[in-house]
């Protein structure tokens, strides 16, 4: 796994965050220092943190400010607001009479530092300010992402194929084949139009991962986890049915899915057809990743001869 | 101080675990939810003299949610349980505002985790070893706040559990909630225990994960069922019927 990369918004000695020094147990992460909300929005364009710790008095605004930003920009982050300010003085309401969602500690209380320690490390290594469940094997999962090439134009042309068979199959405009990151769900290959990535927690698919077996959602906007999700609404999404494309040792990589404008239903045999794709797909995968290793390994091989004749 | 961080925290009598270790989340839920309450409370309050408890108030006012712990426990010090109550209500006589003041809107989350921190440290800073963390309820909270910000909310206060070591205790009223919200839930947690009515106005739970091999049944693969859970018949032996002080105090009266 990545270094932790902390933001820590504040100026040590006032009534922000604990010094940022004593923040990280992790000898190999990384504290980024900011004192403004504009100079921690500006590292935020530029980069993606595991964890804000962030005063709520700051110079051109505040703490919740700044999380607010971060719910938007970047929602999985995890946030911890420090401050000795009453409850009074601290504004808790988010953009249209929602509430943002962070963890607290007072700074004033004898055991701050301690809780903010403990507090960073769980929030970023265990990434808990999720608003979606997170798979069991998640590490693992995120660790066989990084081990398989989805840039390579033989498996981008394979799935790309498969979309097409999929919208045909089930009579549908828009099919696609998807990543699901550590952050994001990344679209492949569509069938239909060309969609931009879309963070964790507006995607379904997050959801598909989660389970064996093929994920329909009838109708979306009759299914609480979804119906209020604007990425889905933009793109016209009524109907959603998902199979996820899953390694030889059982870790959820990316899904098949197709989709349509109005409610419909799915059969077991429709979601034998989806099934059929996605192993289609995982079988790709797994195909071209044994040709990259066996190339490797002759690469290697080759190295090592060559390297010998030259040693005589 | 040294936190009391390897002794596991004790179940009440009659769930078919005898206790977690720390670090450990449970949902409480099943087709009854006045039962889910009780079972839940009455877990919430099992720890020793060592441990503090935090109750977040959401479905009824901190008073009263207080009142509910002593009848169904037969009492305790109050000094080691705080409340956050986010009940909104704004009855006086209901609202709790010993240590701290009341939230008057259950969907104001940060405000709720503000108010919860704080009580936190100052059970800590009275020496108890580690807390009881009891949500009274999703629910509620779903009801003032959309499912994406509870979620992360629900999230988040599991992953402060794990972080301190204490033990998260989240009652869901399946009657109020989705399937499919439930599940959700679900799944930031280590385990469940689903109640339902017993016979004699009595209550049954089970218990899922937490260590407890998985039960037969068309329920086995772990959903909460509500459902099947409701009807007494396959499955049965996973049920066990669950005591009160409050149901054991009624049944001895003439």
């Amino acid at each position: 796994m990545s270094e932790t990369i902390v933001l820590y918004v504040g100026s040590d000695g006032s009534d922000g965050p604990p010094p940022g020094d004593h923040l990280l147990s992790d000898a190999d992460g990384q504290v980024l220092r900011r004192e403004t909300v504009a100079a921690a929005k500006a590292t935020l364009t530029d980069r993606s943190v595991d964890c804000l710790v962030t005063a709520y008095d700051l110079p051109d605004g505040t703490g919740t400010e700044l999380i607010g930003h971060v719910r938007e920009v970047d929602p999985d982050t995890g946030c911890i607001l420090c401050s000795d300010a009453s409850r009074d003085r601290i504004d808790t309401e988010a953009d249209a009479g929602t509430t943002h969602v962070a963890e607290f500690v007072r700074t004033d209380s004898q055991g701050a530092a301690t809780r903010v320690g403990q507090l960073v490390d769980t929030t970023a290594d265990r990434r808990s300010q999720t608003a979606y469940p997170l798979p069991q094997n998640e590490d693992e999962r995120l660790a066989a992402l990084e081990r398989h090439d989805f840039d390579s134009e033989r498996f981008l042309s394979a799935v790309r194929r498969l979309t097409d068979v999929a919208a045909a199959h089930f009579d549908v405009a828009q099919s696609s084949v998807n990543l699901v990151t550590e952050r994001t769900q990344e679209f492949l290959a569509c069938h239909g139009e060309s969609w931009d990535a879309t963070t964790r927690e507006q995607s379904i698919c997050t959801f598909t991962i989660l389970e064996d077996g093929v994920t329909v959602v009838e109708d979306i906007r009759e299914d609480p986890r979804f119906a209020d999700n604007e990425f889905l609404e933009e793109l016209g999404i009524r109907f959603y049915a998902g199979a996820s494309i899953t390694t030889d040792d059982g870790l959820p990589l990316g899904t098949v899915c197709v989709y349509d404008d109005e409610p419909r239903a799915f059969s077991d045999d429709d979601e034998a057809f989806l099934e059929l794709l996605a192993a289609a797909a995982a079988d790709w995968l797994a195909i071209l990743r044994e040709l990259a290793e066996g190339e490797a390994d002759r690469s290697n091989r080759r190295a090592d001869t060559d390297g010998g004749r030259g040693g005589r | 101080m040294t936190r009391n961080a390897a002794a596991q925290f004790r179940f009440p009598a009659g769930l078919s675990v005898d206790g977690v270790d720390p670090g450990t989340n449970v949902m409480v839920g099943g087709p009854s939810g006045r039962g889910a309450r009780e079972v839940a409370l009455r877990l919430a309050m099992a720890g020793g003299e060592d441990e503090g408890v935090v109750l977040l108030s959401a479905d009824v006012g901190g008073r009263s949610l207080l009142d509910r712990a002593e009848r169904v426990t037969g009492g305790f010090d109050r000094a080691r349980v705080g409340v956050v109550d986010c009940s909104g209500i704004e009855d006086d006589q209901q609202r709790f505002d010993e240590h701290g003041r009341t939230i008057d809107d259950p969907g104001d989350l940060l405000g709720i985790q503000m108010e919860f921190s704080v009580l936190y440290e100052t059970l800590v800073e009275r020496g108890l070893d580690r807390v009881r963390v009891g949500v009274f309820s999703v629910s509620s909270l779903l009801a003032h706040a959309d499912l994406r910000a509870v979620s992360r909310f629900v999230h988040m206060l599991t992953g402060r559990v794990i972080a301190t070591g204490d033990l998260g205790v989240f009652v869901v009223d399946e009657a109020m909630q989705d399937d499919r919200t439930v599940d959700a839930i679900e799944r930031f947690c280590d385990g469940a225990i689903d109640v339902r009515d017993g016979t004699d106005g009595t209550f049954e739970a089970r218990v899922r994960g937490l260590g407890v091999e998985p039960y037969g049944g068309d329920e086995a693969e772990g959903g909460h069922g509500v459902e099947a859970g409701s009807e007494h018949g396959a499955g049965d032996e996973a049920w066990r019927p669950v005591s009160t002080v409050e149901r054991d105090q009624q049944r001895r009266r003439p």
